[in-house]
């Protein structure tokens, strides 16, 4: 132990530090908790990031005795939640706190920049953002909140505007105002799971499958559960025999449950062996290390070929079960089960045969697409491949569990706090009301977190054991036991006229969903349900199956299938413009859909039932195609000066949903306080994309208070009423229209009991600013505060509240247009995103700030899929880019050059003040548009993700 | 894994420190020793901070760069040539540009490296010191390709600094990665003179090929200073014949092969057209 002297913050102080000990660690101890890790020591992605004699660290490559002497700042050092800074101020007025995790190193960053810089330039907020890595809001809004900062610094106000504004009558909706939950967050206060650990909790490490397709002969933990500290280690042997599965999706499924909380079969490298539970983490990876195992081991699949071929290794070779719909010949087709197996239990058909390795698959068409195909005078015929993709959230899966009061507290970095409570009642068998899940701050999530990936072991851990529990994946194992995007295999067929207009389009669709059926269904089906109803064709007809492999597994990503069928419908479209000899814009702009026209084809394509088919609705599809194209000055060649480098161009419908009409379902209330002030309770989950700021401003907007006299809780399986989850692009949708009906209903509640106090009728009173109700009849008013007092004295009424909840048939499908213009080096296969522009309609986008933001966030990740982002693994499906540097994030130097998100204005009749959803969809546009402005640059067509350098050489023949 | 830290008080009792403590490294910015997976395996550090290794002198005919010198003051000095801040930009964080030292990339010559390529390529020299068994204590200056031709047999030495020469010269290196953060799978330096009758001279060749490691391409060299190679072309097939590659997740070995030999090929153009820098 050697005893060191430093100034943090101002503040001189001696501590106590090993040899060995990081710099972070001891500044974590002493209790600056905004210095975090999100790699393990990687030293990638900045979350350590602190000033150190006047120059940015990370404080995790660096021993804590060096700090000896030396002079510290941390974000804490800036100000706190209740007095932040001017630059952590403007960050959050610029949109850019959204999951936050890294939002204090950056404030951090700018702060110094501005101490060093008063006007700094473009090229300046880049370099010192350099080393963060940010996954949520692209980087574009930094530069906007320099600018602020900068402007409010020299003349104590802003002078550029942040966003642009919509509804001119509404005070709150429609215009940038501060994320209400952003002030706690870019101060770096307790906000995460992590944050709320307490001391004397267990730790837990899992020991994980080397191979990827083996049977576990024998377990021995005898040796390791003697180990010190060492509390409980759990196996398939002694823990929970419940099949089920972990996908956060509404009940019943569309995934098989086909999977225990351990299994004595391991399907992929990293699958789940044992869960050791010790005093401190230490012991626990020491226990974990003397378990033995012995493994039979099998031979793996990886690809849907080989998962396809006849005779191919069983991944589930169980026994199956129905919910309902069994077949007739279950108990034939179960002969062939190997009890080691488990089961694979449908909740309903999914037309699964698990003994060729499907795990699910849908079919549909409308009209006759090979009538329509012999119609054509031109027919393209493709196959795209997809590769497999890491959602990258910076707060890895983590989950803190405890007992309290005879309940199991369950504190989740979740988008589906009611699937955790299910999903964990199920796996403990015990009842909800048992359970409390309380959904922290999410550090990110891109649908990794729709999924229940740790919360159902540390939740059984926890029951079993009464211990409290603490967990956190490494990022290791971020990588090779989570949710990540299916690889898949998509041929599109499509014929045309000479014109341009599409006579058939067929859309052939193999997924890889790896060892488990997490959403095998509902994914590949967005491949295809976000894109088939773009178009206006006659003849469609899809085919869908999902195979079951040993890769790592897959899940829910941002976008579903929605970014591979955008990616091989548009290409294939381009593909066929290009054999025609016509303009592919002027063949999107033929054939795309418009408001009025009946989407006969979403018949088939409900998530394992008939759909409904219903009309375009509101829809900014032409006006984004239009102005997209404007802005990128479609048709005018760029000829550099440099002959190496060739320029193209190129763009991309597409659409999402907005949450999943027939099957979500969102719940809030909300209730007026003694004092007149407001209190909302939204089931929906915040996963840092502003959801709390829209059910504030419901009640802001509705009520004429200041966004600071109301409160919300939401994600609270306690004090919420239920809600689906955030997932689908259901947020604003589902969950802002419960919270906007819940509004309506206390409104309503509000002005009956302002009615009865005031002896006026309801219909003559209107609420108004600074917080009163007002009769239009009598110019009376009484203020919310008398009201609500006067409603619970010993002879009031009682206290007013409102809930509501939503579900709809309705689609409101955001649509937008994605362009991109590429240079591509003939010599080299480098490609520069020079230009990218996402164009997209929200209908009316709530919070304006926070949607482009999530806007640049979507497409600059989508941009990273499109050309570097790999999982890579080997012939023994080990993976081999298990960490941020060897899988290739986008980092600020990856952002296109000119970079631009624009909200078109187009109002939704069915969203709250007319909102649809924003984010999801903004992952679909990259793949397309670059691969077609490729194409436009060099002439080859990029079928396979990632376009690599290399790819384009050989697509090029230089290689 | 580190488990004790030594500070030392110069550069005598840094190299004795190391001798006395099994498993020890020196330690500079402590961004490779530190991180995950860090290919130091090491018990003990000996902290370099205080031995003033940390300045860039102008010394007339040359710059002296303290080893200690962090690539991002290359990137802010003014005495520093261009070549040599390009080739620190390499390094894609600012944070960590404060913390990486010259010293401790050139340290590891390792298949990624990146400045290792460009500082061969310049012909620098490399300052270090030494101690005996007997414990006498040397300092050295010497070429940069033996450190590099015998990198191996200098693991106790202490790198002092590099002496970059003023004299014309042309150096440049570019490097290839899918990302500017992500590892690269191919890094190269090319540099060499022209006498003003024309004369190509002092060539230096060099490769840091992911899975391979730092190599010098001692042929091409010969090549083009002989004369036998004068275009970009003749440049770039030599290249792909001679250097050594192997697949991983950055490329096939074909890739790696091929973007080393466009890599030089460019740089070798720029030199022929742009002359000396
Ligand atoms: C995420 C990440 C990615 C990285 N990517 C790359 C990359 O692409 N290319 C690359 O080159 N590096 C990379 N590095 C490694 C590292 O940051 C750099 O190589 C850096 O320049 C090392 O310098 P340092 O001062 O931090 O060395 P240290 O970590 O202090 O030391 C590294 C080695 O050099 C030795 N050493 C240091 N100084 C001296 C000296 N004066 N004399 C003798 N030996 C000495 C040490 O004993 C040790 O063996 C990466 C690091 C991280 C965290
Ligand atoms: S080492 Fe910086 S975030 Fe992990």
């Amino acid at each position: 132990m050697n005893k060191i002297t430093l100034t943090i913050n101002n503040k001189k102080l001696q501590a106590t530090v090993e040899g060995g000990e990081s710099l972070r660690s001891l500044l974590v101890k002493l209790g600056y908790i905004s210095v975090r890790d999100s790699d393990d020591r990687e030293g990638f992605a900045g979350s350590d990031t602190i000033i150190f004699n006047d120059v940015p660290v990370y404080a995790n490559l660096m021993l804590a005795l060096q700090a000896d002497g030396a002079t510290i700042r941390t974000v804490e050092g800036l100000g706190n939640s209740r007095k932040l800074s001017i630059v952590q101020q403007a960050m959050i007025d610029a949109g850019v706190v959204q999951s936050a995790y890294n939002a204090p190193a950056a404030a951090l960053l700018l702060t110094w920049l501005l101490e060093k810089e008063k006007n700094p330039s473009r090229a300046q907020v880049a370099e010192v953002l350099s080393g963060i890595f940010i996954r949520d809001a692209g980087y574009e809004h930094y530069y906007l909140a320099v600018e602020l900062a900068k402007e409010k610094l020299a003349t104590g106000e802003y002078k550029s505007a942040i966003s642009p504004t919509f509804r001119d009558h509404l005070s709150y909706v429609g215009k940038p105002k501060s994320k209400v939950d952003g002030p706690q967050l870019v101060a770096g206060e307790k906000s995460f799971v992590e944050d709320r650990v307490l001391p004397g909790y267990k730790s837990m490490v899992v020991l994980r499958s080397p191979y990827a397709h083996a049977y576990i002969k024998s377990i021995d933990t005898k040796e390791a559960l003697a180990m010190e500290g060492v509390v409980e280690i759990f196996t398939y042997k002694n823990s929970s025999q419940v099949t089920y599965m972990q996908a956060g999706q509404g009940n019943p499924e569309p995934s098989p449950h086909d999977r225990r909380l351990f299994n004595e079969k391991v399907r992929h490298v990293g699958d789940r062996v044992a869960a050791i539970v010790a005093d401190t983490l230490e012991q626990a990876i020491a226990a974990r290390d003397a378990i033995k195992v012995e493994y039979e081991v099998l031979k793996p699949v990886f690809t849907v070929e080989e998962a396809m071929e006849e005779g191919a290794p069983i991944i589930h070779n169980g026994v199956v079960e129905y919910k309902v719909g069994a077949p007739e010949d279950l108990a034939e087709y179960n002969k062939k089960a190997d009890p080691r197996d488990g089961k694979v239990i449908y909740q309903f058909p999914l037309h699964g045969d698990i003994r060729r390795n499907v795990a699910s698959a849908a079919h549909g068409q409308i009209g006759d697409v090979e009538k329509g195909f012999k119609e054509a005078d031109a027919v393209v015929e493709q196959t795209y491949q997809t590769s497999q993709i890491q959602c990258t959230p910076l707060e890895p899966h983590l989950c803190y569990a405890k007992i309290d009061n005879g309940r199991l507290v369950v504190h989740a970095s979740t988008q589906v706090p009611f699937h955790v409570r299910r999903i964990v009642a199920w796996v403990c068998e015990i009842p909800e009301n048992k359970i409390h899940v309380i959904k922290e701050r999410v550090g990110g999530g891109y649908g990794s977190k729709q999924d229940v990936l740790v919360e159902d072991l540390v939740g059984y851990a926890t029951w079993i054991t009464g211990e409290p529990i603490y967990y956190r994946n490494t990022r290791e194992e971020e990588f090779v036991a989570n949710s990540t995007r299916h690889p898949m295999r998509m041929t599109v067929k499509m014929g045309a006229k000479k014109d341009g207009t599409l006579t058939a389009v067929y859309m052939d669709v193999r997924a890889n969903t790896g060892p488990y059926g997490n959403h095998c269904l509902t994914v590949p089906m967005n491949a295809c349900s976000k894109t088939l109803p773009l178009l206006k064709c006659d003849n469609m007809k899809f085919d869908v199956i999902t195979y079951y492999t040993n890769i790592l597994p897959t899940g829910a990503y941002q976008g579903y299938g929605a970014p591979k069928g955008s990616y091989s419908l548009m290409v294939c479209m381009a593909e066929l413009a290009d054999k025609l000899g016509i303009d592919y814009y002027q063949m999107a702009l033929k054939n795309k859909v418009e408001p009025g026209y009946m989407l006969e084809i979403l018949k088939g394509l409900g998530e394992g039932r008939e759909g409904t088919v219903v009309p375009v609705g509101s829809c900014g599809l032409e006006e984004a195609l239009v102005q997209g194209a404007a802005m990128i000055e479609w048709g005018k060649k760029v000829e550099p000066d440099d002959p190496d480098w060739k320029v193209g161009k190129g763009f991309a419908m597409i659409q999402q949903g907005s949450g999943l009409p027939g099957l979500d379902h969102s719940n809030a209330w909300a209730k007026l306080l003694t004092d007149g002030t407001f209190q909302i309770f939204s089931g929906g989950a915040d996963l840092g994309t502003g959801l709390d700021t829209i059910s504030v401003k419901m009640i802001s907007e509705a009520f004429c208070v200041p966004m600071d006299l109301v409160t919300v809780i939401s994600g609270d399986t306690d004090s919420c009423t239920f809600d689906t989850g955030a997932y689908a692009s259901s947020g604003t949708f589902f969950s802002g229209n419960a919270s906007y009906y819940a509004t309506e209903d206390l409104k309503k509640n509000l002005l009956a009991e302002a009615a009865k106090q005031m002896g006026e009728k309801a219909e003559d009173l209107v609420c108004r600013a600074p917080g009163e109700v007002y009769s239009t009849k009598t110019k009376k008013s009484l203020s919310y505060a008398k009201l609500s007092h006067d409603a619970l004295t010993g002879t009031g009424s009682g206290q007013v509240m409102g809930r509501a909840s939503f579900t709809t048939n309705h689609n409101s499908i955001p649509y937008g247009a994605h362009f991109a213009q590429v240079a591509v080096n003939v010599r080299t296969g480098q490609i520069k995103v020079q230009k990218f522009y996402a164009l997209q309609d929200a209908g009316t986008p709530i919070n304006p700030e926070l949607a482009l933001c999530q806007m640049y966030g979507a497409a600059l990740k989508s941009i990273g899929h499109t050309l570097y982002e790999d999982m890579v693994i080997d012939e023994n499906g080990v993976c081999l880019t298990a960490n941020l540097t060897d899988y290739g994030v986008p980092m600020i130097s990856e952002m296109p050059e000119d970079f631009k998100a624009v909200l078109i204005d187009i109002n939704d009749e069915v969203g709250p003040y007319g909102a649809k959803s924003i984010s999801e969809i903004a992952t679909n546009g990259a793949a397309p548009a670059i691969a077609i402005a490729i194409h436009d640059a060099v002439g080859v067509w990029m079928r396979s993700w990632p376009f690599s350098s290399e790819k384009i050489l050989r697509e090029l023949g230089k290689i | 894994m580190i488990q004790e830290f030594l500070i030392a008080k110069d550069t005598e009792d840094a190299l004795k420190l190391k001798r006395n403590n099994p498993r020890s490294v020196f330690y500079a910015g402590g961004t490779e020793i530190n991180r995950l997976n860090s290919t130091v395996d090491a018990k003990t550090a000996i902290g370099l901070s205080k031995l003033g290794l940390d300045s860039i002198t102008d010394e007339g005919g040359s710059i002296r760069i303290g080893s200690m010198v962090t690539l991002q003051q290359l990137v802010d000095s003014d005495s520093v040539p261009q070549w040599l801040k390009d080739a620190a930009l390499f390094c894609g964080s600012f944070t960590k540009r404060n913390m990486a030292t010259i010293g401790g990339n050139m340290a590891m010559c390792s298949d990624h490296s990146y400045l290792a390529p460009a500082l061969l390529a310049s012909r620098a020299r490399v300052l270090t010191a030494t101690i005996t068994e007997e414990g006498s204590y040397n300092e050295d200056n010497m070429p940069i390709r033996e450190y590099h031709a015998y990198h191996t047999l200098f693991s106790g030495t202490l790198l002092l600094g590099f002496l970059i020469s003023k004299d014309s010269r042309f150096v440049g290196s570019l490097r290839y990665a899918n990302t500017l953060q992500s590892q690269a799978a191919v890094t190269v330096g090319f540099g060499a003179t022209k006498n003003g009758e024309g004369v190509i001279d002092h060539v230096r060749v060099f490769a840091a090929v992911k899975g391979i490691g730092l190599q010098r391409l001692p042929s091409v060299e010969n090549a083009i200073e002989n004369g036998e190679l004068t275009t970009k072309q003749d440049v770039q097939i030599s290249v792909g014949h001679e250097v050594e590659a192997k697949d991983d997740t950055t490329g096939s070995s074909s890739y790696k092969r091929y973007i080393a030999s466009v890599g030089i090929a460019q740089l070798f153009s720029n030199f022929i057209s742009g002359g000396v820098k």
